[in-house]
């Protein structure tokens, strides 16, 4: 058990250090990935935006890998309606803008709306012509599938481990080769030397 | 293998173990800081509590995560059987 325990241990330990030694904005974008549904993850790796429904009005916002000017109203068509801005008051990565936009316009929009400024067009370096923005996407988005497939294949693993039952495994595997063993032993005596 | 236990024994310590971890997640200039503590360490559970009420005290927004994605759960206070809070800080116009 004491050898169990040290390697969870270590995996652990490896995992934190990983996950200290990515940077802020990798972060960012890492919590902002864990919180999307898979349908809004694929359309923000694909577009660099997603869309979220208001929860107290049912609009649909979409939301733009940018600094600022990044949240569009749109209308039953899909129309832009308008442009808010509004983020939090602490300096954060944009992951974290991103999810913080998102949470608010789920769970308090109206609070949210209210001290948001409205524009009705994206303003000259705003929006999907940012080219810092872009820039910014494809150093931190578009270089996260392999974190992704590591966390896919990890939480894969752990869901099949109870079903295929570990234990077990290990015991017939080590009856197996004590069986192995033992037949080439005899084989290996009986041809060879009778 | 006698110090081995049931497959049966270690599912059912690993699942309780793994249901009563919590994290409480602060988004600052970092990405992110998080705070882990488990429900039946009762010590751990009156300092999340403790920060809970600093953090919606300075002006921090708590919402519990759903983890699928999903709209979460704005909270108004502290519930140790959210597995996941994360903490906005205030916001403004930009």
């Amino acid at each position: 058990m004491l050898a169990v325990r040290r390697t969870l241990r270590a995996l652990q330990n490896s995992a934190l250090g990983r996950r200290r030694r990515m940077t802020p904005e990798q972060r960012g974008v890492d919590l902002l990935l864990a919180n999307l549904t898979p349908q809004q993850r694929r359309e923000y790796r694909r577009d660099r935006h997603f869309d979220v429904i208001g929860g107290q009005s049912g609009t649909r916002y979409r939301l733009w890998h940018c600094f600022q000017q990044n949240i569009e109203e749109l209308d039953a068509e899909g129309r832009r309606r308008g442009l808010w801005c509004f983020h939090p008051r602490q300096t954060l990565v944009l992951g974290d803008v991103l999810l913080a936009q998102k949470t608010a316009l789920e769970l308090f929009e109206g609070e949210a709306l209210r001290v948001a400024h409205r524009y009705l067009n994206f303003g000259a370096n705003a929006g999907p012509t940012s080219r810092i923005a872009r820039d910014d996407f494809e150093r931190t988005v578009r270089n996260s599938w392999l974190r992704w497939l590591r966390r896919t294949l990890r939480s894969g693993i752990r869901a099949i481990r109870p079903e295929t039952n570990f234990y077990r495994v290990t015991r017939i595997w080590f009856v197996a080769a004590a069986f192995s063993c033992l037949l080439t032993r005899v084989v290996y005596g009986t041809v060879v030397f009778h | 293998m006698s110090f081995m236990q049931s497959p049966q024994t270690f599912e059912k310590n690993r699942d309780r173990a793994a249901n009563t971890k919590r994290v409480q997640i602060v988004m600052d200039r970092f990405g992110d800081t998080r705070h882990e503590f488990d429900v039946t360490d009762a010590q751990a559970v009156a300092l999340a509590e403790e920060r809970f009420r600093q953090l919606t005290g300075s002006g921090f927004r708590a919402a519990a995560l759903s983890g699928d994605g999903g709209p979460g759960k704005l909270l108004g206070k502290f519930d140790q059987n959210v597995e996941q809070t994360l903490f906005i800080p205030h916001l403004q116009g930009g």
